[in-house]
């Protein structure tokens, strides 16, 4: 087993799972409901783990990315549906986590965020622009292991072990019933994010994945989600144990890294904002990627990040333009908290737009060959995805009535 | 062969291996015995906007027109032209100086190059 190809699953478990909205969902869930919503991240980690392991099977198998299959089998008609949604998401998600890399600076220096907004945007454009994606890969793999101290933390409250796997099992909330379910949704949507498909699949296509490299693929989707998912767990974990007894509501970034307090001392505040930073950074690196992926693979254009920019420029073009958009946006000033988890929210409400279509391909033979996708698999992501849209649909319209966030 | 499922919406390779454009559109002949055949495959955004609607289409051409960029928002290749017809559609020519990398070419020259590090 190829140790640089874990990697991908690795960076994709870092980047893409643990970024700024499952560290605001989590760490607010935990302070809202303590150990209760565990369940909701468990069914979301084990949904994202069958289709990250689907992205990659499907690109070493048919050598088609997610967006390239879905065009050629449903039509342009009808791919244009999605991308367009997944478009927007995108963009409230990139703009929320470069949100997250402005407020771990500004955790670490007092100065605003929008001091930070453009200098932050172009650094990412750059290591798109002039790197490579071993490079953005292993780096970004290599610093988001710093995000392990909220592992510390959870371990060191010495949290009942009996009321945590009891928050594995879904039960009804005593209180708040439509935050609860509006936090159950955020998670889902922090959890699965689309953009981690295309980044996935291309990959795959990139690094020349086949079917040898099945066995690879199950093995890091699975470590890799299943790291992220973890520490995700330690956040809620932290935050049920800190803020939840005093009863305190996270309403401010600025009140996450407080819950890191009693057990890291003075290493908390910079912890928490490297962890914040990194994660957030190599989260919109993927999204930027992901998006332009998406949109040469659904045009057709060149596509290549270890090309040369000149050499796929509509590719180059796409990142720099969202990533651009992105940055003019935190520059108004709103508010990040609220920001990501509305977009977490709305990434549960197109979730089947996306994911429907992929299962389907999934089960194609002349897709997949002997490889398309077994009951469980299909069971498992089918009914995590209907019935957190459903959910999300409902709960959304009453957390906005409600003015929380 | 399918030809909805085996060649619309299928990549384009040209000679030299590179991505120009998918199949946005087919052009049936239809013979005087009454069989048909592939004559053109199409690519373009006027062709795909075409799919969606004549409205769509109308603004599309107008669109490319005011904008100057490509010069032929509706490209046809002679089907004799199509090499292979795999995972992606491979055809015999140079996409390089074709019209579907007109926009190719203009965010290169125009915008990319301008920047640090190209």
């Amino acid at each position: 087993m190829n140790l640089l190809e874990v990697a991908l699953g690795i960076i994709t478990g870092i980047g893409g799972f643990l970024e700024v909205g499952s560290i605001a969902t989590s760490a607010d869930g935990g302070a809202s409901f303590r150990f209760q919503l565990i369940w909701a991240l468990a069914v979301a980690t084990i949904c994202l783990i069958f289709l990250t392991e689907m992205s990659g099977r499907l690109a070493a198998v048919s050598k088609h990315t997610l967006a390239d299959a879905v065009r050629e089998e449903f039509g342009f008609n009808f791919t244009i549906v999605p991308r367009a949604m997944e478009l927007i998401v995108n963009f409230m998600v990139l703009t929320a986590e470069l949100g997250g890399v402005c407020m771990a600076l500004k955790l670490a220096t007092g100065w605003p965020i929008r001091v930070f907004a453009i200098p932050v945007m172009l650094i990412a454009w750059l290591m798109i622009w002039a790197g490579t994606l071993k490079i953005i890969e292993n780096g970004t793999s290599m610093l988001g292991l710093v995000a392990l101290c909220f592992a510390v933390a959870a371990w060191k409250h010495h949290p009942p072990l009996h009321d945590v796997l009891h928050g594995l099992v879904p039960t009804m909330p005593h209180h708040d019933a439509p935050r609860y379910w509006f936090f159950a949704i955020s998670i889902v949507g922090a959890t699965i994010a689309p953009y981690m498909f295309h980044f996935y699949s291309s990959g795959a296509i990139e690094d020349k994945w086949d079917e040898k490299s099945l066995g690879t693929n199950r093995f890091s989707a699975i470590a890799g989600m299943a790291f992220g998912g973890g520490l995700s767990v330690a956040i809620i974990v932290v935050a049920g144990m800190v803020f939840f007894p005093q009863n305190i509501q996270v309403s401010q970034y600025e009140q996450v890294p407080l819950m890191l307090f009693p057990t890291l001392g003075r290493w908390a505040l910079p912890l928490f904002a490297a962890t914040l930073g990194v994660c957030c950074f190599g989260a919109a690196i993927e999204l930027a990627l992901g998006t332009a992926y998406m949109l040469a693979q659904t045009f057709g254009w060149n596509w290549d990040e270890n090309e040369k920019p000149h050499r796929e420029a509509r590719f180059a073009a796409a990142y720099s333009i969202i990533l651009l958009l992105s940055g003019l946006l935190l520059l108004t000033g709103l508010d990040p908290l609220k920001l990501t988890m509305y977009s977490m929210a709305l990434t549960a409400v197109i979730l089947p737009l996306v994911v429907i279509p992929f299962l389907m391909l999934m089960n194609n033979e002349e897709y997949l060959r002997e490889h398309t996708n077994g009951p469980i698999g299909n069971a498992v992501v089918i009914i995590t995805i209907v019935l957190s849209s459903i959910i999300a649909i409902v709960t959304i319209p009453l957390q906005l009535a409600g003015g929380g966030g | 062969m399918k030809l909805l499922g085996d060649i619309l919406d299928q990549q384009m390779l040209d000679s030299e291996g590179h991505k120009f454009g998918k199949v946005d559109g087919i052009v049936l002949e239809v013979r005087d015995d009454g069989t048909a055949r592939v004559a053109f495959i199409e690519e373009g955004a006027a062709v795909l906007a075409r799919r969606i609607g004549r409205r769509c289409e109308r603004w599309a051409l107008a669109w490319n027109r005011r904008l100057g960029v490509r010069r032929e928002p509706r490209y046809r290749i002679p089907w004799e032209k199509v090499l292979d017809v795999g995972v992606d559609v491979k055809v015999e020519m140079n996409g390089k100086d074709e019209p579907p990398q007109d926009w190719e070419r203009w965010w290169r020259e125009r915008v990319l190059s301008k920047l640090p590090f190209a």
